[in-house]
């Protein structure tokens, strides 16, 4: 029988690029907001949805739905951030923390009330239809598109805010807000885009999960529990940091599964945590 | 924020980190507080139907029984609720409008309140609670979700009160050895997996091995209790018959990725990979394991019954066929009948009951609780009929007399054999004997080609504790 860590790395691959998109999201809205969004979970699940509605009742093919629905959910961010999020950004993060579980227990709630509790597919298309193997190991066409796209979306992310005016703006903002203001960079427009883009990130993770397992209102919950695990992990703020944490998760989940039980996933993930805190307190991808 | 390893503005502190975990650990309380419906709990009764005024016991005239159901309406445990306050509902409303329940010169109208049990033990609790005290009920039914019932069971007890639990709890109950005179609690159902009784598992193992020659058989089930205790029910069937247990593998609750249960299976020396399982998370996984490549290696066998309506949402046909399934769902019930293998009366009548509840609730699934909840209420009209009184000694006496004559006329998914076995043609007798275990007959079944072709009636008696 072939070993299966060439299918163990290649699972954790998969699902660690999940875990790298939403943990982008909130590396993004913690970093430089100082805001510990848990909404952005359902946002996940709303991107889930958006492209299964894109997909099931406009008949688009998952290319399309899945663009879309980052972009409506990213305008649902912004619209967020300037009803919500606007009026407390700099202020308590007790307060911040507890509006974003509300947003969150909110929109899982209505989306169950709306779209009931049950879980749902879409098809993909038949592009993505099959599996390919590497060293032993496989993966269906829609989870190499995952990692393919978590890859393109950290070079991005990071490429954007090392190298572009509104990157070095972001940065600037996530250092120190009020001396970023006073020097003149419109900081309620970069909240407004943190927001767009963080949800967009959050969405495209949401259509991804659809569209290789399946969508329910309360699908999310344990990616915003992992991506808040993975930013500790790899240094908030840290974009390079928070993709080596969540694909280091990702394995840490495959492996543990596999040799050990499902049983202890989470509890190894936390003690590794705990570990890796304790000898490296500014987790693995800080100064 | 940064992207390179600059000391000064990008470096986190010590008390950042602290804070950081603080506000992470308060977070996860919270949301897993909310996920469970904990804290407030919405313990607000909403009836649900309702007519007449009061409730009580005797005394002539019209009077109002009250129902009571603290049951999971919102919340991942709905999927269950909304159907069985669905088939409740129906059911006191057909009892009303029939005329209501006439014992001794009085006559008992039906009111049903539910109360959001979220199918967490602090809001069930809760949910309980108010209907108890508050809305002052006269019974209570089973909330369909054991994590919660159990929370609130002893309420009952305190307060004197008749419980009717005909659900998943009802497997709870009866392994915790849980003594009250005054509660009903069939433990098993005949004719749809459900609420399988852990003992009724026996001849899926019995079966596989001696019938579908599967010497080595694994498991994949949740890793809560019922999985794990359906594994040992299953694999000491698969030992005694001669085969072999390859490995037992767990997911977690809710879970929707099995990458890596699937990798851990390959590596087993399996022939069979039997899947008891929720059905989201079974057509999940068998979608997952075509893709993988795993039916290339392993027969699948689902050992709990996929309803066709989520197995149509959630995989295509062809991905659907050429599983097995030991568990009789609707259409092949139907098919049954229509062979002769079972009676052919409560398979027509929950065919017809199925059509009304689609039309009164077009948002909610279909599904075999709200076969059980309407029962639930039929059982409880025979009961008092039959004791000729609404008091819980009444009640436990006139439950206790049931026999299949006296259900044989609305039951849609009782079949009883006359002395607990295999039986002919023939029914007769109680159809809940000694600690409520309801009798069955034809609780087994073959199916393949996904959820359209009815192969075979595997009746259990050849098959039990062998």
């Amino acid at each position: 029988m072939a070993s299966p860590v060439s299918q163990l790395i290649i699972n954790g691959l998969v699902t660690g690029s999940i875990y790298v998109l939403v943990a982008l999201s909130l590396s993004l809205l913690f970093g430089i907001l100082g805001i510990p969004d848990f909404s952005q979970g359902a946002l996940l699940m709303l991107g889930g949805f958006s492209s299964y509605f894109l997909v099931t009742d406009f008949g688009l093919s998952l290319f399309f739905a899945l663009p879309i629905a980052m972009v409506l959910v990213g305008i649902l961010g912004i619209v967020e951030q300037r009803l919500t999020f606007g009026y407390l950004e700099g202020r308590s993060e007790v307060a911040l923390l507890i509006l974003a579980l509300a947003l969150f227990i909110f929109y899982q709630n209505a989306a169950a009330i709306l779209w009931t509790a049950e879980s749902k597919t879409f098809p993909v298309p038949e592009l993505l239809d099959g599996s390919f193997g590497i060293l032993g190991g496989s993966a269906s066409y829609a989870n190499w598109l995952a990692i393919a796209l978590a890859l393109v979306s950290v070079v991005t992310i990071h490429l954007f805010t090392r190298y572009t005016l509104t990157g070095t703006a972001m940065r600037a903002v996530a250092q120190d807000r009020d001396v970023a203001y006073l020097m003149g960079i419109d900081v309620d427009r970069i909240s407004m885009l943190t927001f767009g883009v963080a949800s967009a990130l959050s969405a495209m993770a949401g259509g991804l999960l659809g569209a290789i397992y399946s969508i329910n209102p309360f699908m999310g919950t344990s990616e915003i529990l992992r991506a808040f695990v993975i930013i500790i992990l790899g240094g908030a703020g840290n974009i390079l940091g928070a993709a080596v944490g969540a694909l280091f998760l990702g394995l840490l989940e495959s492996f543990s599964t596999f040799y050990i039980s499902s049983k202890f996933t989470t509890a190894i993930v936390f003690v590794a945590v705990i570990v890796i805190l304790v000898f490296k307190p500014t987790g693995l991808g800080g100064g | 924020m940064s992207n390179d390893t600059s000391p000064d503005a990008s470096s986190i502190r010590r008390r950042d980190v602290l804070k950081i975990a603080g506000t992470t650990g308060a977070g996860i309380t919270l949301a897993g507080c909310s996920q469970n419906g904990g804290g407030n709990g919405d313990g607000t009764p909403t009836p649900t139907s309702s007519s007449g005024n009061g409730g009580g016991n005797g005394g002539g005239g019209t009077q109002t029984l009250t129902i009571g159901q603290a049951i999971p309406l919102t919340g991942p445990g709905s999927v269950y609720g909304q159907p069985t306050s669905g088939g409740v509902t129906m059911a006191v409303e057909d009892v009303n409008s029939d005329g209501g329940i006439e014992v001794d010169g009085t006559t008992y109208e039906l009111e049903y309140l539910t109360a959001d049990s979220k199918c967490a033990p602090e809001a069930g609790r809760n949910a309980a609670q108010s209907l108890i005290s508050n809305e002052n009920v006269d019974l209570m039914f089973g909330g369909n979700c054991p994590t919660a019932n159990l929370a609130w069971i002893d309420l009952v007890k305190d307060n004197d009160m008749f419980i009717v639990v005909n659900g998943n709890e009802s497997i709870e109950l009866h392994s915790m050895g849980y003594d009250y005179d005054y509660i009903f609690s069939p433990f098993t159902v005949i004719n749809n997996e459900t609420f399988p009784n852990l003992s009724r598992m026996y001849p899926f193992g019995t079966y596989a091995v001696k019938e579908l020659g599967f010497e080595n058989v694994a498991f994949l089930t949740p890793e809560i209790q019922y999985g794990l205790s359906t594994q040992d029910a299953i694999g000491n069937a698969v030992e005694n018959a001669g085969g072999t247990v390859a490995g037992k593998v767990t997911h977690s609750f809710g879970a929707s990725d099995f990458s890596n249960q699937i990798a851990k299976l390959k590596s087993l020396d399996a022939d069979v990979v039997v899947a008891s399982t929720f059905p989201n998370a079974f057509f999940a996984f068998l979608k997952q394991a075509t893709d993988a490549g795993l039916r290339e290696q392993m027969q699948i066998v689902s050992a709990q019954s996929p309803a066709e309506e989520i197995a149509n949402r959630l995989v295509s046909d062809d991905v659907a066929d050429g599983f097995l399934d030991f568990a009789l769902t609707y259409e092949p019930a139907q098919q049954a009948a229509a062979a002769g293998d079972i009676a052919s009366q409560p398979a027509n009548r929950q065919k017809e009951f199925r059509s009304r509840f689609q039309d009164r609730y077009s948002e909610r699934t279909f599904n075999a609780l709200a076969v059980s909840g309407y029962e639930s209420v039929m059982l409880l009209k025979t009961a008092i009929e039959k004791a000729g009184g609404v008091d819980n000694d009444s009640l436990a006496s006139g439950f206790g007399s049931i026999s299949w004559s006296d259900v044989q006329d609305f039951t849609m998914q009782y079949y009883v054999p006359p002395n607990g076995s295999v039986s002919g043609t023939e029914r007769q007798g109680k159809i809940f004997g000694g600690g409520h275990q309801a009798f069955y007959e034809s609780s087994l079944q073959k199916w393949n080609k996904g959820n359209k072709e009815y192969q075979e009636l595997i009746r259990v008696g050849p098959y039990w504790n062998q």
